[in-house]
C-alpha cells in the first residue's frame, strides 16, 4: 500500500505544473533574501592571482579597468568592480576606466556613487583615477588602444584633455599598464581583452565574467588570463580575501550575502533534477532486457 | 569588373593587414625602413578608421529601425502598438541624450550627470526592465531542470552527473557536505571534484572547440583572400 502511495507520488511529480515549481523558487529565494545568511568563504586558484596581483602594485601604478557589463549581469559583476576598485584605491593605484559597452558609462557612474564618494571621499578624479569611459568599435578601440591611447580618447568623460590628466601623465599605450582588469557581461568583453589587449602587449589580464561565462573563459587560464572572477561565487571570494586582508575597514560583502539565495537556487534546482528524472524513470518503466533506461 | 573590384580590395586590404600584425613595432616612432614605415602607419590609423565607420553604422543603425517601425505602423500590421511604444522610447531616449538634457552645464556636461535625465531613465526604466528580464531566467531554468533535463542516455548521464557535482560545488553547501567526508575519502570532495570538472574535462573540450574554430577561421580567411570566396560579389 505504502509502496503504491510512493510510486504514485512519483507518477505525479511528472504532470506537477510549472508554477508549483516557480511559487516554491520564489518563496525560498525570498525567505533567504530577507534572513541574507553570511557563508564562510575561500579564494579558489583562479581567484588568488587577481588578489596577489593587485597587492605587488605599485603604488600609483596605472590600471586599466574595462566595465564591459550591463544591468542585466550587474547582480554577478557589479560586487566584483566593487571590491577590485576597493582594492585598488587601498593599494594606491590608479584605475583608468574604460568600456566597450554603451551602459558602461552608467556603470560608471554607480560604482562612483557606490564606492568612490562614500569610501573615498578624498580621491581627486583626473589624479587618482580617470574615467575614459564608453568608446563605439569593440575590439578595434583595444587595437587603437594598443597603438596610442590618445587616438581613441582625446578628454575624459568630464570633458578634460588627456594630457592634463596626472593620473595618465606616464601612460601612452596598452603595454604601459601593469594590469588589465576587464569586467565582461559578455561580448565585446573579456575575451576580446585577452586576444586583442593582453596577448599582443604581453600585458596581464585579469577578469570577472558572469557564472554562465567562467567555463569558456577558463580556457585562457592561466597563460592568457592571470585570473578569473566567475560569477557572484568569484566576487564573493574576492570579497572574503579582501575582508580578511583589510578586517579593520569592515568591507562590506555584498557577493557574499548574495550567495545564500544563489545556495538555496541551486539546491532547490538540484532537487527538480532527481525528482523529474525519478518520475520520468518511473514512468518510462524498465526496458525488454530488464535494465531501467 | 562589378565583381573583381570588391575581391582585389579585399585581398589587398586583407594581405596588407596580416602583413602590418607581423611587420608593425608599435612605439617605434615611426623609424625604420620604409615598409615598416607603412606598417606603423596602417597599424596606427585603420583601426580609427574603422572605428569612424562604426560610428557611421549607428545612424544606420537607428534610420533602420525608425524605417522599419514606422512601416509597420503605417501598415497597421500586427502587433503595431509595439512599434509605437518602440518609436516614442526610441526618440525621446535619443533626444534626452543628444541633448543632454537636465544635466548642468548643458551640452558640454557629462551624460552620465546624475542631474541628467538618461540617468534618471536609465536608473528607473532601464536597469528595472533588464534586470526583471533576466531574474526570469531563474525561474525557467528551475521548470526545464525538472521537464527536460532527463536521464536519456549514456551522455546525458555523464551531462547530469557534472551538473550536479558543478551546481553543488559552487555553493558553500557542497563544501559543507564535503567536510562530512572523512579523511580517506577527501578525493570525493565536492568542491573538488567541481574544480576539477572545471578544469579538465570542461577546458579540453572549450579548447577543442576554440581551436577548430580558429582553424575554420582561417581557412575561410584564405579562401576570401584568394577571391575564392564570393560573399561579397554575390551581394553587389
Amino acid at each position: 500500500m505504502m509502496r503504491a502511495t510512493g510510486v504514485g507520488i512519483l507518477e505525479g511529480l511528472g504532470r506537477l505544473d510549472r508554477r508549483w515549481l516557480y511559487l516554491m523558487l520564489f518563496v525560498a529565494l525570498g525567505v533567504t533574501l530577507v534572513a541574507r545568511p553570511l557563508f564562510p568563504e575561500s579564494s579558489s586558484v583562479f581567484t588568488r592571482p587577481v588578489f596577489a596581483r593587485i597587492e605587488s602594485l605599485a603604488r600609483g601604478a596605472p590600471v586599466l579597468v574595462a566595465l564591459d557589463y550591463s544591468p542585466a549581469s550587474a547582480p554577478e559583476i557589479e560586487p566584483m568592480a566593487q571590491a577590485l576598485t576597493r582594492h585598488l584605491f587601498l593599494q594606491g593605484a590608479r584605475p583608468v576606466f574604460v568600456t566597450l559597452w554603451p551602459e558602461g558609462n552608467n556603470m560608471l557612474q554607480r560604482l562612483r556613487e557606490q564606492v568612490f564618494e562614500p569610501e573615498f571621499p578624498d580621491l581627486v578624479e583626473g589624479i587618482d583615477y580617470a574615467a575614459l569611459g564608453y568608446k563605439a568599435g569593440g575590439r578595434m578601440v583595444i587595437n587603437a588602444l594598443r597603438q596610442d591611447l590618445r587616438s581613441m580618447y582625446t578628454a575624459d568623460l568630464r570633458g578634460v584633455p588627456l594630457d592634463s590628466l596626472p593620473a595618465l601623465a606616464h601612460v601612452a599605450r596598452l603595454d604601459q599598464f601593469p594590469l588589465i582588469v576587464a569586467l565582461s557581461g559578455g561580448t565585446p568583453g573579456l575575451k576580446e581583452w585577452v586576444l586583442y589587449g593582453g596577448d599582443p602587449t604581453g600585458t596581464p589580464v585579469a577578469g570577472g565574467c558572469t557564472g554562465i561565462g567562467t567555463p569558456e573563459f577558463l580556457a585562457y587560464f592561466p597563460a592568457q588570463l592571470l585570473g578569473l572572477l566567475g560569477g557572484l561565487k568569484g566576487a564573493s571570494e574576492y570579497e572574503a580575501a579582501l575582508a580578511e586582508r583589510y578586517p579593520a575597514l569592515g568591507i562590506p560583502r555584498r557577493a557574499g550575502r548574495a550567495m545564500g539565495p544563489q545556495t538555496v537556487a541551486h539546491v532547490l534546482i538540484l532537487l527538480f533534477l532527481v525528482l523529474g528524472n525519478l518520475s520520468y524513470l518511473r514512468r518510462r518503466g524498465p526496458r525488454r532486457d530488464g535494465r531501467r533506461a | 569588373m562589378k565583381r573583381l573590384l570588391p575581391k582585389v580590395i579585399t585581398s589587398g586590404v586583407g594581405i596588407l593587414l596580416i602583413l602590418t600584425a607581423f611587420g608593425a613595432r608599435p612605439g617605434a616612432g615611426g623609424a625604420g625602413p620604409w615598409p615598416v614605415r607603412v606598417f606603423d602607419y596602417v597599424d596606427r590609423n585603420f583601426t580609427v578608421w574603422f572605428n569612424i565607420l562604426a560610428v557611421f553604422a549607428f545612424i544606420l543603425g537607428g534610420a533602420s529601425l525608425l524605417k522599419g517601425h514606422m512601416q509597420r505602423v503605417m501598415q497597421r500590421r500586427p502587433d503595431w502598438p509595439y512599434s509605437v511604444i518602440t518609436l516614442v522610447s526610441f526618440i525621446a531616449v535619443l533626444v534626452i541624450g543628444l541633448g543632454k538634457l537636465g544635466g548642468p552645464p548643458g551640452l558640454q556636461g557629462e551624460v552620465t550627470d546624475p542631474a541628467a535625465w538618461l540617468m534618471v531613465v536609465f536608473a528607473a526604466i532601464y536597469e528595472p526592465l533588464m534586470a526583471t528580464l533576466f531574474s526570469l531566467l531563474a525561474f525557467f531554468v528551475a521548470s526545464a531542470a525538472y521537464r527536460a533535463f532527463r536521464l536519456r542516455s549514456r551522455e546525458a548521464s555523464v551531462l547530469l552527473g557534472a551538473a550536479f557535482v558543478v551546481l553543488l560545488g559552487r555553493t558553500p553547501l557542497g563544501a559543507w557536505l564535503s567536510d562530512l567526508l572523512p579523511r580517506g575519502l577527501s578525493f570525493l570532495r565536492i568542491d573538488t571534484l567541481s574544480m576539477w570538472v572545471m578544469r579538465v574535462p570542461n577546458v579540453a573540450g572549450q579548447r577543442a572547440v576554440l581551436i577548430g574554430i580558429a582553424v575554420g577561421v582561417a581557412a575561410l580567411t584564405l579562401r576570401i583572400l584568394a577571391g575564392r570566396d564570393s560573399v561579397e560579389g554575390d551581394r553587389i
